[in-house]
């Protein structure tokens, strides 16, 4: 401690007043006989606490002058060292939080030693500095907004309260976005602190040495105390299997052995209740692959090797649907099987190859919502009798994702109910004879080139096909609708409509014999597969699959709600279609749709969240990219702050007075 | 051994003052001669007793004439015989009764109690004195002659106030010589923690048939607190001191004296005692009329 005015401080004797004054008028004061002493005290009080109350009473009047001339000589500190030996800075700490941080080792991760070393950093930083929090992982954060800065004690109260996550990392994009922010800061030594693991695959996208330009760079190593080993499940997919025609899958797995040692362990693979646990071997620093042959009785499965130091990687989560799933709605059903269009659609799609679909079949009248929800594909083959509750369910299923494919013919040509407009781009005015049309291809919209590819490969096809009747449809066709292919003489012949996240393509003519002579040509069965595999793509656009950690799935709703549980058993309910964002945790989430105020849900559906493979891979450069650069740029010193005390010695005056005022009470 | 010092505490002009004053408490007195005091026994005054059928042996002097006119039966009239009274007088010779320098209240309390033995041995009671001072109280015994007085007050003037107040103690003794029921007259500050014992023991005099009278004795400095500035404060009786602010604890302390005046009596009252608050700045044998006038008031209301 030192003062401003110090030779205020030779008055300090001033303080031993009230102690003289005391001895003084004790010695000095008159004497008086007095024997009614009882009542001159407090009650339950006596002499000797009279003389103890005197005693730091003086003791409180000593201090108070005391405290007083102190505060004339106007005290101060010169702050410690440490803190005061540089002067303010704006600072960017970037904290790498992908899953690979979590990687443990003797209970401590690398997360933990770059928080701690951030933490040590910050202690050591002016209070005066500003600072910035960026983190790495998917999706790159910083904090606080843009605009505002925090200072080194609020930012290490934010670091204290972060935790790794299970997502990949982008620490190029996030070592960006820090240049930016601290560009931003202000005219200080600008500094970044880079703490992260150094993968090799966290280094794509760094900014060059000279977007650093006047800044100075401090990286920390976190993996530097721990042994980079891990075994991961890298990758899992079932595939239709060609060898057997039931409904099994093959399941294919890819183990990485990021460890010194051989990896002898079980791999177990489950699919529902079927599961298979196998011994296998990997040398180590190989990617070995696997495969499985089970029953897919369910519509995701796991492969699972025992936990190690990084478990979040060792399970994988898969989807496990075999083959689509086609319900045929037979609208015209026929004595002679050769004339039904069940018939020639079935010879079309069950062809002796990997991925045919599963065909099932149903009348107009007995579909139902469940034979929906089993269904991917719905083609409607000449129907023409649904009721609204029904249409309203397949324009349902087309808003989740599903595909509708519906041919028209005599039963179509009847349609008159207005409800019919949820599915139909418009509804039939009029059947209209063609003669040997040509056909133009016209499906610039296909958002896949390779489905526009395969059309006009089809369109090729039709010139052989002689149809003899179209159905004209009105006008007046909704957003979300154009025509794929139509005559020569501008007739649409195949029209699409996109309904959510779903599409219905409506062919204008029959799938049967009966208004032409489509089924008997080569581009029938490659058009009919063809639709089915373009309707299924919108389904597999949605992420059925796989997606990986803090991705957003969207959740189409065509019902009153939907609820989304997550694995941890969390429940979050969406009331319109909306991302789901909330995918931080691997695992399998469900959707459950529901109608009304109803508790059983109406259909359902999964989507599987996995952890990035890339962030199993441990593998670093030979060299940290980040060198130090901190003597390239001295810190400039700044003078020492000197911190007065008089503010506090005056509380401590207030206090003491008040305290002199109570025991003069007493006394 | 008498000397002219004995006058001090009673002065001529006292005793002139209180040559016409008679202590009358109304007991029932167990005296050994005759007084102005009812005796319990019966005899001859002018004390109606009570009417009693005649037997055999009774004077016939005593006949009740008109009794036998209006009712046709005898009875005789008998009266109370008059006697004399025991009286002790006790002072609180304590050193707390030493002060205020040089009219201490112990010698006010002495000329009171001097004056009261002047009056009851004017009407031939029997006086008796205790200076309490000490496990061992000096005591004069009771006497009714005359030149009784004379060694009542020489003892009063030779006495010198020192040491605890032991009045309890003091009274129970005197209590226990005391074996006629009579009169007991305490002076004293009570300035002490065993104040109420010392309420219990003149209430238990009361019990047996006695009078009890209480002076409480307190000097003007203890009643005004006319002190100011920074004092050092000394207790003669306990030996403790202290330098305190006069003037910041004057009101506290009147409050404190009011409050233990109003419990003594208070207590006393609740007792049977008879409580008279003694003011110093009168003259004593004025405020030994004011004790003679409350135990006649006392008598007076319970008649």
């Amino acid at each position: 401690m030192a003062f401003e005015s110090s030779a205020f401080l030779w008055a300090l004797p001033i303080a031993l007043v009230p102690l003289i004054m005391h001895f003084y008028m004790r010695s000095k004061a008159p004497s008086v006989q007095f024997d009614a002493m009882m009542f001159l005290v407090l009650e339950g009080g006596s002499t000797a606490t009279i003389r103890w109350t005197q005693a730091i009473m003086l003791a409180v009047r000593t201090l108070l002058i005391a405290v007083i001339i102190i505060i004339f000589a106007r005290p101060y500190v010169v702050r410690p060292a440490v803190v005061g030996a540089q002067g303010p800075v704006s600072l960017v700490v970037v904290l790498d939080d992908s899953l690979s941080m979590r990687l443990g080792s003797a209970g401590f991760t690398p997360w933990d030693h770059a928080t701690a070393k951030a933490m040590d950093m910050l202690s050591e930083l002016n209070p005066e500095s500003e600072v910035v929090v960026v983190a790495s992982g998917y999706p790159v954060r910083s904090w606080p907004p843009v605009g505002e800065v925090w200072t080194p004690q609020k930012a290490r109260r934010h670091i204290l309260k972060m935790t790794a996550t299970m997502a990949r990392g982008d620490l190029g994009q996030a070592t960006k976005i820090g240049l930016e922010r601290v560009r931003l800061l202000g005219p200080r030594q600008r500094r970044m602190f880079v703490a992260s693991d150094f993968r090799s695959s966290d280094l794509v996208g760094m900014p060059e040495p000279e977007e650093f330009h006047g800044v100075t760079v401090n990286s920390f190593d976190a993996l530097f105390h721990i042994v980079p080993e891990n075994r991961a499940i890298i990758s899992a997919v079932a595939v239709p299997d060609r060898t057997v025609s039931t409904n099994r899958v093959k399941v294919a797995v890819e183990l990485l052995n990021g460890s010194l040692e051989p990896f002898d362990d079980v791999l177990t693979v489950r699919i529902g209740l079927a599961s298979i646990a196998r011994r296998v071997e990997c040398p180590p620093g190989q990617v070995c692959a696997y495969e499985f042959v089970m029953e897919a009785n369910e519509r995701f499965g796991e492969v699972r090797i025992p936990s190690d130091e990084l478990p979040e990687d060792d399970v994988r989560w898969f989807s496990a649907r075999s083959r689509n799933s086609v319900l045929i709605v037979n609208g015209a059903p026929r004595r002679q099987a050769e004339e039904d269009e069940e018939f020639f659609l079935r010879k079309a799609l069950q062809l002796k190859i990997a991925d045919s679909p599963v065909l099932s079949r149903v009348y107009p009248d007995d579909m139902s919502p469940v034979h929906l929800a089993a269904a991917d594909i719905v083609i409607l083959a000449n129907v023409g009798g649904f009721r609204p509750a029904q249409i309203q369910a397949l324009a349902d299923f087309v808003a989740r994702g599903g595909g509708v494919l519906i041919s028209a013919g005599d039963n179509f040509d009847k349609i008159t109910d207005e409800s019919w407009n949820a599915l139909l781009p418009s509804l039939p005015v009029e059947r209209l004879f063609v003669s040997s049309p040509r056909y133009i291809i016209s499906g610039q919209d296909l958002e896949q080139s390779s489905s526009l590819n395969m059309l006009q490969e089809i369109g090729r096809l039709l010139d052989d096909v002689d149809i003899s009747w179209l159905s004209f449809l009105g006008v007046g066709w909704p957003q979300g609708s154009s025509v794929l292919i139509q005559t020569d003489a501008s007739l649409p012949l195949l029209v699409e409509r996109r309904i959510g996240s779903g599409a219905v393509l409506l062919w204008l003519s029959t799938l049967d014999r009966d208004w032409t002579d489509f089924p008997l040509r080569p581009a029938y069965a490659p058009f009919v597969r063809w639709a089915v595999s373009h309707l299924q793509s919108f389904m597999a656009a949605l992420g059925r699959s796989s997606i990986t950690v803090n991705d957003a799935r969207r959740v189409s709703l065509t019902t009153t709600r939907a609820d989304v549980v997550t694995p941890g058993g969390e429940i979050i309910t969406f009331k319109s279609s909306g991302e789901f964002t909330q995918t931080s945790v691997p695992g399998v989430y469900l959707i459950n749709y529901y109608e009304g105020s109803g508790a059983e849900p109406t259909g359902s559906d999964v989507f599987l969240v996995n952890t990035d493979s890339s962030e199993s891979f441990l593998a670093r450069p030979n060299e940290i990219p980040f060198a130090d650069t901190e003597e390239v740029a001295p810190v400039d010193p700044l003078p020492e702050k000197k911190v007065p005390w008089h503010p506090w010695l005056l509380g401590v005056a207030l206090l003491l007075f008040v305290a002199e005022a109570w025991l003069r009470g007493r006394v | 051994m008498t000397s002219d010092r004995q006058w001090e505490v009673l002065p001529s002009d006292a005793r002139e003052a209180l040559e016409r004053l008679r202590l009358r408490p109304m007991l029932m007195a167990d005296g050994r001669v005759s007084g102005v005091h009812i005796s319990s026994h019966m005899g001859q005054s002018f004390e109606f007793a009570e009417l009693k059928g005649y037997a055999f042996g009774d004077d016939p002097r005593g006949i009740d004439w008109k009794v036998l006119a209006r009712t046709d039966k005898v009875y005789v009239r008998r009266f109370h015989d008059e006697t004399n009274m025991a009286a002790w007088l006790i002072l609180d010779a304590s050193a707390s009764m030493n002060q205020p320098m040089p009219d201490t209240k112990f010698r006010y309390g002495a000329s009171v109690l001097a004056a009261l033995s002047y009056v009851l041995l004017r009407q031939r009671d029997e006086v008796g004195l205790v200076l309490a001072h000490s496990r061992h109280p000096e005591i004069c015994p009771v006497r009714s002659s005359p030149s009784h007085l004379g060694e009542l007050c020489q003892m009063l003037v030779d006495a010198r106030p020192s040491g605890p107040t032991v009045l309890r103690s003091s009274l129970e003794m005197a209590a226990a010589g005391m074996a006629k029921r009579g009169l007991v007259v305490v002076a004293s500050d009570m300035l002490t923690a065993e104040w109420e014992a010392t309420v219990g023991a003149l209430g238990a005099i009361v019990a047996r048939g006695g009078v009890a009278v209480l002076a409480h004795v307190l000097s003007v400095e203890e009643l005004t607190f006319p002190f100011s500035g920074n004092l050092v404060f000394r207790s003669a009786e306990t030996g403790e001191s202290a330098l305190l602010d006069a003037r910041g604890l004057r009101r506290q302390y009147l409050k404190a004296i009011s409050d233990f005046k109003a419990a003594v009596a208070e207590a006393c009252l609740k007792v049977g005692v008879i409580y008279k608050a003694i003011d110093t700045t009168q003259a004593a044998h004025n405020q030994a009329a004011g004790i003679i006038h409350a135990v006649d008031f006392r008598h007076f209301k319970e008649a």
